[in-house]
């Protein structure tokens, strides 16, 4: 008997094994999907019941999911044909003089404007040229000196704190475990620091598998890269 | 084409946020009213009407929103005009009173009290200085604030040290005074800084004039 459930136990095992994952990867995806087309949803149903363009259900679906799968898979095709056409036409003298005076506007907007710079700040960040930014990952001593965190170097800054010469410091990103969009920021001297080989994206399995997920190759540690000129102003 | 999609979204992923931020806080205040806006568009009949791509649903939807939104403005402009005057600073005071006695509110509503007039009054001085702190340990340093310079617990000042990129959680430290390092930046640079997750960042200098020596 116990053999019998020992086995059902294994069958029901490795088909979690294969479910679970298509699962969690369908729910996130739907979740960022809706967080994407949530404001235009309402629009486009309306429109496309206006228009009748999908008159009934199809298969096992309802009319109204067609529709509501329909809107959104018309609104994320809009969306990356209306962003290539925005970076597209951004580089213009005449868009980008609308751009930078809408900037000026939502700066100078009393309770937006905290808001609004911050966005852009976070959003410069990621993208900015220099974006070699979240690509390095270091070993750093935390929370003791005796232990060792995973984080991402994102910039150097200078200070004369420590030393009235100058002092070069890196700013290290800690993310936080599973979920990386708490994390820390500390800034450390380069020679606290272990560079290692480890591309990020694998750095970032690791921190949200809270360490279940290896990376393939086995991390080493290399030469920091040098010291990027002093380009702050 | 890469290119240009990461352009685009460098300019609308800024506005997209703000929009979905302001929304957020928008709802948050007007949700408790906007049954009762919604019944009384109803009772007068007024919501039958639709606008251009908007449903009767959206167009109420909108409009209490924006009438409760001046609504609570007027009201906050309202009070705050009327309790300059004796008699309502009286009445206001009584209100007070009656909330700082009632068992479970009364905790809720005098942290809530205390927490708005620490931030909103220009008086004292929490939340202005940001200092340079050995966090977490001798060797790694970190960016905080100073919450109060005016309270020590056996001369620590207390420091206030944000989570990145979202600074609405964070760590509260208690430092010796020479432990802590006054910067000459100001809260909005070192809000940049941790946001950016240290990407903008400009040179990190102190004070000239020595630590926060100055009360106590």
């Amino acid at each position: 008997m116990s053999s019998a459930q020992g086995q059902a136990r294994q069958i029901f095992l490795s088909g979690l094994i294969i479910f679970l994952p298509l699962m969690v990867t369908y729910l996130i995806v739907a979740f960022l999907v809706g967080l994407v087309t949530g404001p235009f949803e309402r629009f486009f149903e309306a429109l496309f019941h206006e228009f009748k363009i999908v008159t009934h259900g199809v298969w096992i679906f309802s009319h109204d999911e067609v529709v509501h799968g329909a809107a959104r898979t018309a609104i994320l095709l809009l969306l990356a044909v209306g962003l290539v056409i925005i970076g597209h036409i951004a580089s213009w003298m005449a868009i980008r003089g609308i751009i930078s005076i809408s900037d000026r506007v939502l700066r100078s907007t009393p309770f937006i404007s905290k808001i609004y710079s911050s966005c852009k700040d976070f959003t410069d960040a990621i993208f900015s040229p220099k974006s070699g930014s979240f690509s390095q990952v270091v070993l750093l001593p935390f929370p003791s000196r005796d232990t060792l965190g995973v984080g991402l170097a994102t910039a150097t800054t200078h200070t004369d704190i420590m030393n009235p010469n100058g002092d070069e410091l890196v700013s290290v990103l800690v993310p936080g475990t599973p979920n990386p969009t708490v994390g820390f920021l500390f800034l450390l001297r380069k020679q606290s620091l272990t560079y290692l080989n480890t591309p990020a994206n694998e750095a970032l399995r690791y921190i949200i598998s809270c360490g279940a997920c290896l990376p393939q190759v086995p991390p080493l540690p290399i030469l920091p890269p040098a010291s990027p000129q002093q380009e702050q102003k | 084409m890469k290119r240009h999609f990461i352009t685009g979204l460098v300019v609308l992923l800024p506005l997209a946020l703000t929009f979905w931020i302001v929304s957020f806080i928008i709802d948050l205040f007007t949700h408790p009213f906007l049954g009762f806006a919604q019944k009384t568009f109803a009772a007068l009949g007024w919501d039958k009407v639709s606008f251009l791509f908007l449903s009767p649903e959206d167009v109420v939807n909108l409009a209490s929103k924006v009438l409760i939104l001046i609504f609570l403005f007027v009201v906050i402009m309202g009070i705050g005009w009327v309790g300059r005057y004796f008699l309502f600073k009286y009445i206001l005071k009584l209100g007070d009173t009656i909330l700082h006695r009632i068992p479970v509110i009364s905790t809720v509503y005098k942290t809530s009290q205390e927490l708005i007039q620490t931030i909103l009054t220009t008086t004292n001085k929490s939340f202005k200085q940001v200092v340079f702190v050995p966090y977490p340990h001798s060797e790694a340093w970190s960016i905080g604030l100073v919450t109060r310079d005016d309270f020590e617990v056996e001369g620590r000042v207390a420091v206030f040290i944000p989570t990145t990129p979202n600074p609405t959680s964070g760590f509260l430290v208690l430092f010796e005074k020479d432990q802590i390092i006054p910067l000459d930046m100001k809260v909005d640079e070192a809000l940049r800084y941790i946001i950016s997750c240290g990407v903008l960042v400009a040179p990190i200098r102190r004070t000239t004039p020595p630590p926060v020596a100055g009360k106590s």
